[in-house]
Parts: C-alpha cells; sequence; structure tokens
C-alpha cells in the first residue's frame, strides 16, 4: 500500500473509533448524559436544526431569538466586520512597514510581543467601555486579527525585494505604479494571502470566544447558553457546526492559498 | 567597500566583448552601472553619446538569476517590457512571436516557466529583452546556473542571434575558455577593488569548435588569460 | 542585542511613551471611572498587593501555568517528534490537525470542564490543549526541513544513534523547536487565562470577570497590568533563549 493509501486509511480508523466511542460510551452508561450524548443523537440534533432552522430549545424560544440564522448570522457578521477591518489595516500597516524600513525596525520588538500578552483579557474591559454587544466583540477580534496581516504583508514584500524581479523591473524602466501592479503585486500575493488566511481564522477565534463568554447573541453564545441549561445535545451540535463551518472555510482558503503558491511555480 | 576602481573601458558598436574575472571581483556591478541600475561614485558612462543616467530603452539585461515571471506565460513574458511601454496589442503579440522563434521556442508560448527547463528560462528572459530591440545587450552570467552542456549550446544559440541582430554584447562570466569561444575581446579583471588587468583579442573565425579552441594561438590567449587569473586569485587564497 | 542605531533606540522608546500618553489620554476623556490611567493602574496593583486579593490568584494563575506549559510541552513534542519521524503518521494527521489549529478550541471547554471538573485541572488541561499545537507543529516542521544530507553525514562517519540524535538531528532541529516553545507558551497562557475567565473559582482570569460583573474597571485595569507585565517577561525570557540559539539575523522572529 502506498504511503497515501496508508494514511488515510490510518485517518479513516481514528475517526471511526473516535466515533465508536463517543456512540458507545453513554449508551454504556459509562459517561453522564449531561457530560456526553451518543453520537448519533448529537448528529441526529445537528440535523435537525439545520433542517428546521430552528434550536430547540425553551430557553431560547423564550428570549426570542430561536432560530439558527439569527446566532449565524450574528457570529459570521461580526467575523466579517473584524475581519475586513483587519485585512484593511492591517495590509495597508504592511505595506507601510514595508516601504519604511526604519519604523519597521522600530515596531519589530512590540510586534514580536503583541501576541504574547493574552489579548482576551481586554474583552471584560471593552465591555465595561462600550457595553455587551457587537462593538466589543467585533473591536477584539480586530485587535486579534490585524498584527498577523499586517506582519505577513511586509514579510511578503520584503521577500520580493530580495529576489529579482524588482531588478528587471527597473532595468524595463517601468514606473513606479507599473512596478507596484505588474510585479510587486503578483509577486508578493501568495505571501500576502497566507496573512489574510491567518487573520481570518484569529477573527473567527477571537469572535467565537468572546459570544461564548458574554454575549447575547451568536453561535458561541448558543453553546455556552446550552452548556448552563444542561443541553448537551444542543451544545455538542452547535460545537459541531461551529468546527464544521471553520474547517470548511479553512478549507477553500488553503485551495486559494495554493493555488497563488502554483502560480509562482 | 569598494567595488571597482579606475576602469576605463570603450566598447566598438556591434562588438561582442566578454569580461572575467574572480569572484567578487566587481564585474555585475561594472554591469549594473553601464545599465543604469546603480550609480558610480565617480567617472561617467557614455553609451551611444549619451551620458547614462537610469535604465535606457537601447540597453538591454539579461541576469544570472532565473528572471521569468512565474505567473505569466512564455509569451506574456516576452510581451511584458512591449506592454510597459505601450506599445499596441497586435504588434505585442507579432514582436513577440518573433522573438520566441528566433531563441528557439515556438511551440512554447502558452507554457509556464515552472513548465521549462532552466536553459529553456534563460531564453525565455533572452528573448524578453531582445524583444525590446536594444542596441546593447549586457549579460550577467546569464548562463551561470546552468549545466556544462546546456552552456554550450545556448552559447552557440546566442552567437547565432548575435549575428541576426548585430547588437553590441557585453557578456560576463567566470568561465575562461567561454569568454574565447564567444567573444571577439575579452577583459581581464583584478580581484576586488577590480581594475581592469589586461586585454585579449581573440581574432579567430566563429564557430570556434573544439579543434580551433585547441589550436596554438588560442592556448596561447587561455594560458596568458590563466596566469594572470591565477595571481589574482592565489594572492587571495593566500592572503 | 546587535547595537542599534540611536535613532531606532530613540524611536522605540517614543513609541513606548507614546503608548503610556495615548493611555493618559484616553484615560481623561472616558473618565477614570471608566478607565483608569496608567498611574491608578499601578497604584491599584500595589494595593491588591498589599490588600491580599491579589496575590492568592496569581498564584493561581502562575500554577495552572505552570503544570498546563508542562503538558504542553510534554505531548507537544511527543507529537511533533511522531510526526516528524514517521511520514505515515504526518500524511495521515497533519492536514486534520493543522485544521483543528484554526478552530476556535474555546468551544471545546464544556468537554474539558466535563472531564476534569470546575477545579484547577480543567484549566491546565485546556492551557495545554492550546498550547501543544505551536510545540508539535513547529517541531515536526523543524524534522521535516531539516536538510538530509546531515543525516548522510553521520552515517559515513559511522556515529551512533545517540551520538547522531545528540550531535546532529537535536541541534538541526532546535531552533525551530524553540520557536514552537516560545509560541506554545504564549497560547498555553492564552488558554489557561481562558479557561478561568469562563468557569473558575479563582485565578486572574476569574478576577476579570468577576470585577467586570461589579463594573469595577480599575481594578479590571490592574488585573490586565499584572497579566500583560507577567507575559512580557515571560517572553523576554525565551526571546533571549530563542536568539541565543537561533543566531541568525534579526528581523524573521515568528510573531504567531
Amino acid at each position: 500500500m502506498t504511503l497515501r493509501r496508508k494514511a488515510l486509511t490510518l485517518r479513516w480508523l481514528t475517526l471511526l473509533v473516535l466515533f465508536g466511542l463517543v456512540e458507545a460510551l453513554p449508551r454504556a452508561g459509562l459517561v453522564r448524559p449531561a457530560t456526553l450524548e451518543p453520537a448519533s443523537v448529537i448528529l441526529g440534533r445537528l440535523g435537525e436544526i439545520i433542517v428546521t432552522g430552528s434550536i430547540p430549545s425553551p430557553y431560547f424560544a423564550r428570549t426570542g431569538s430561536p432560530t439558527l440564522a439569527s446566532h449565524a448570522s450574528a457570529t459570521l457578521g461580526s467575523i466579517l466586520m473584524s475581519y475586513a477591518g483587519a485585512v484593511v489595516v492591517g495590509t495597508a500597516g504592511g505595506v507601510l512597514l514595508w516601504r519604511v524600513p526604519l519604523l519597521a525596525r522600530i515596531l519589530q520588538p512590540y510586534l514580536v510581543v503583541y501576541y504574547a500578552v493574552p489579548l482576551f483579557a481586554l474583552y471584560p474591559l471593552f465591555i465595561l467601555l462600550f457595553g455587551v454587544g457587537f462593538v466589543p466583540i467585533v473591536l477584539l477580534g480586530f485587535c486579534f486579527a490585524v498584527v498577523v496581516v499586517m506582519v505577513n504583508t511586509a514579510l511578503g514584500f520584503r521577500r520580493v525585494d530580495e529576489e529579482v524581479y524588482p531588478k528587471v523591473g527597473r532595468s524595463l524602466g517601468l514606473g513606479p505604479a507599473q512596478m507596484y501592479l505588474s510585479i510587486y503585486l503578483p509577486a508578493a500575493a501568495p505571501y500576502v494571502f497566507s496573512g489574510w488566511k491567518l487573520g481570518f481564522a484569529y477573527s473567527t477565534i477571537s469572535v467565537v470566544a468572546s459570544e461564548f463568554l458574554i454575549s447575547v447573541r451568536g453561535l458561541g453564545h448558543v453553546i455556552d447558553r446550552s452548556y448552563r441549561n444542561f443541553e448537551t445535545a444542543n451544545m455538542y451540535a452547535a460545537i459541531l457546526l461551529v468546527i464544521i463551518g471553520v474547517m470548511v472555510a479553512n478549507a477553500v482558503l488553503t485551495r486559494l492559498e495554493r493555488q497563488l503558491y502554483r502560480r509562482r511555480g | 567597500m569598494e567595488a571597482l576602481r579606475d576602469v576605463s573601458l570603450s566598447v566598438e558598436a556591434g562588438e561582442f566583448l566578454a569580461i572575467v574575472g574572480p569572484s567578487g571581483c566587481g564585474k555585475s556591478t561594472l554591469l549594473e552601472i553601464v545599465g543604469g541600475l546603480q550609480a558610480p561614485t565617480s567617472g561617467e558612462v557614455v553609451v551611444l553619446g549619451e551620458l547614462v543616467r537610469g535604465p535606457r530603452a537601447d540597453v538591454g539585461i539579461v541576469f544570472q538569476e532565473d528572471s521569468t515571471f512565474p505567473w505569466l506565460t512564455t509569451l506574456d513574458n516576452v510581451k511584458f517590457g512591449l506592454r510597459a511601454r505601450g506599445v499596441p496589442a497586435a504588434e505585442q503579440e507579432e514582436r513577440a512571436r518573433q522573438v520566441i522563434q528566433l531563441v528557439g521556442l515556438r511551440g512554447f508560448e502558452r507554457h509556464y516557466p515552472r513548465e521549462l527547463s532552466g536553459g529553456m528560462r534563460q531564453r525565455v528572459a533572452i528573448a524578453r529583452t531582445l524583444v525590446l530591440r536594444p542596441k546593447i545587450l549586457l549579460m550577467d552570467e546569464p548562463f551561470g546556473a546552468l549545466d556544462a552542456q546546456t552552456r554550450l549550446l545556448l552559447g552557440n544559440e546566442l552567437l547565432r542571434i548575435w549575428q541576426e541582430i548585430g547588437a553590441t554584447i557585453l557578456f560576463v562570466t567566470h568561465d575562461l575558455i567561454e569568454a574565447l569561444r564567444l567573444a571577439d575581446r575579452v577583459v581581464l579583471m583584478t580581484r576586488r577593488p577590480g581594475r581592469i588587468k589586461r586585454t585579449v583579442e581573440t581574432a579567430a573565425p566563429r564557430p570556434r569548435d573544439e579543434r580551433l579552441m585547441a589550436s596554438t594561438e588560442m592556448a596561447r590567449l587561455a594560458n596568458l588569460l590563466w596566469e594572470e587569473l591565477r595571481e589574482e586569485v592565489g594572492e587571495e587564497g593566500q592572503g | 542585542m546587535r547595537d542599534k542605531p540611536r535613532r531606532v533606540r530613540l524611536g522605540q522608546a517614543a513609541v513606548l511613551l507614546g503608548l503610556l500618553a495615548a493611555w493618559e489620554g484616553l484615560s481623561r476623556r472616558a473618565g477614570a471611572l471608566f478607565l483608569p490611567g496608567p498611574g491608578a493602574a499601578v497604584s491599584t496593583v500595589v494595593d491588591g498587593v498589599r490588600g491580599g486579593w491579589l496575590l492568592p490568584h496569581l498564584a493561581t494563575t502562575v500554577v495552572e501555568l505552570g503544570w498546563a506549559y508542562v503538558w504542553a510541552v510534554a505531548i507537544g513534542l511527543s507529537l511533533g517528534f511522531g510526526l516528524g519521524t514517521r511520514p505515515v503518521l504526518r500524511e495521515a494527521y497533519e492536514d486534520p490537525l493543522l485544521n483543528l489549529y484554526a478552530v476556535p478550541k474555546v468551544t471545546l471547554f464544556p468537554l474539558f470542564l466535563a472531564a476534569f471538573k470546575l477545579g484547577m485541572a480543567s484549566k491546565v488541561a485546556f492551557g495545554a490543549f492550546h498550547g501543544l499545537f505551536p510545540v508539535a507543529i513547529y517541531t515536526w516542521t523543524a524534522i521535516r526541513t531539516m536538510n538530509p544530507v546531515h543525516l548522510k553525514v553521520a552515517r559515513a562517519l559511522k556515529l551512533s544513534s545517540w551520538e547522531t540524535f545528540w550531535r546532529v538531528l537535536f541541534p538541526a532541529v532546535l531552533p525551530g523547536i524553540v520557536t514552537g516553545l516560545r509560541l506554545g507558551f504564549n497560547l498555553t497562557l492564552l488558554g489557561v487565562v481562558l479557561g478561568e475567565m469562563f468557569a473558575s473559582r479563582g485565578g486572574l482570569g476569574f478576577l476579570l470577570m468577576s470585577f467586570a460583573g461589579a463594573f469595577d474597571a480599575t481594578r479590571i485595569v490592574a488585573v490586565i497590568v499584572v497579566l500583560f507585565v507577567m507575559a512580557l517577561g515571560a517572553n523576554g525570557m525565551l526571546l533571549a533563549l530563542e536568539r541565543r540559539i537561533r543566531r541568525g539575523p534579526e528581523g524573521y522572529l515568528q510573531v504567531s
């Protein structure tokens, strides 16, 4: 069997074993239903939620937001808003850092330790300042994602400078606009996109975690509430939904990223 | 750090001049100065009666590294400079295809660089420069990254192209024999800071096959250059 | 540190001062009740130490962090070496693990709570779960991108297995691993704090949430300062270690 085939078999086997455990342990009574429901029940509940579009829970019915759409759109909206901000500011900032090497050298230690501090600690402060709602969530998501975009953008353009292409452009007498459009942009694109991909992951992680902690809406909030109300099946269904959503988005972005790198050869 | 010192050189129109020297002697710097990519700290470069202040349309440069744009096809790579200069699309197409044929890459117009061998990629780079009809072609060890056989092949191709287009060529190489095989004149530089140590005229008909290269005259020139080169490198080695 | 020109040092000091000044400015704008300034924050920290409400929770967090990091490194290195040295495992698990990295792991916290209950153990496990990923990823990448010629040289010199590991493999992969250890530490800290914020009876994260409930911005900021200083201190040490080991050109230090 080829390596690839062996690896795929291993992967499927692992999945099967995990599935089996999640199915068998609760059913055998080895794990309480408050902790874990059987896999089939979880998947069934997930299907039910997706098909009916609403979350079967007296709590959510009471609070007037029983639909999956209201929560999913809140989460997605927060992610997209914080991500858009991070991409715009981060990419522009990255280009600035590349164009002004002195600035890059000055900011370097700050950028390196930016992600060392638990940025999440700012969330309760943002809540006190802006109240519970979209603003603290989007703001924190922006803070999380912007620096990784900036750093990858700057790195990407710097790598292009080390290659031969700008020299070719100059020898052909290209003007500055042409240099950017026909040389720097295509050459740096894969590196910049890697930053965008990471930024998306960071936005998502931050938004969902924020909703999980304190919020009134969103998929993270659904998971949290279901946990506190002991609605275990709902909770795992929501967790699965988030995981699948993120994996799909990540797979799409990775595919795009590979395309960009392939164009570079 | 000084790369060159007191270099004085004049090149005839239509001449094939080779520049050789030990590593780091500043030959690439010299080429970039002539090409307007770097400015000399003192002195001036005059090309076709005009002072060189920056890259010029009538001077083309071919680099040693693979400089083909990997995100463009052969055809788009070759058209690149024409496009930047606003040449109309139909003319771009025609001139590009002509030059692609000239460098022997007909049929590979739609290929991407990653689908081509190293030698073919250098041909694309050469084509991209030639399509702009430069009067002077500066080549910085263009075959340096290729294997010996491809080097021989491309060298002959280059001679063929040169005879067709009649441009002046400045050809930097570390390979003494290659220089003697291709050029009218070979200039040997000292080690850094580079100065011109010695110039020889080859004055032999082309193509220069193995027999000609083994002739007494060529052998004498080769030995002369070897000795002078060894002095430069030897001193460094004993330093 | 390599000698930095004065301009760069001045610029860095300027940025720091600028940040502090901006903080002070914002604080005055928003009102000290909503956003205490740097001075108030520091004095609150001192009060906290004297008043006894800061140190016990700081100790809790540090203990949890310590244990979580130990586990993160142990599991991360094992996973990293396993996947680094056995191509079958890497081919099978690399992509799923990388995908898992992008998933908001906080959504899995209920699982940890269910398994480890409300005490320190769940925070330790959760923190380790966060931190093991960079350690593992950087380890197996370092092993995979090692120049295979080194191993050939070792064989040609007839080195023993131990010598090959200790004098060839280990030094070759160490730089990559050390970066993974640093980033792993940062994520472990994040995981521990998150866990404390969500469900805990102690620790700095717990303090953050309870002060939020009491609308006590001053103490929240004080705790944030303590956390940030702790993180910066630890990172400073880890960075120094990383620079010593890498001994390479400054500039491309990994951010995250």
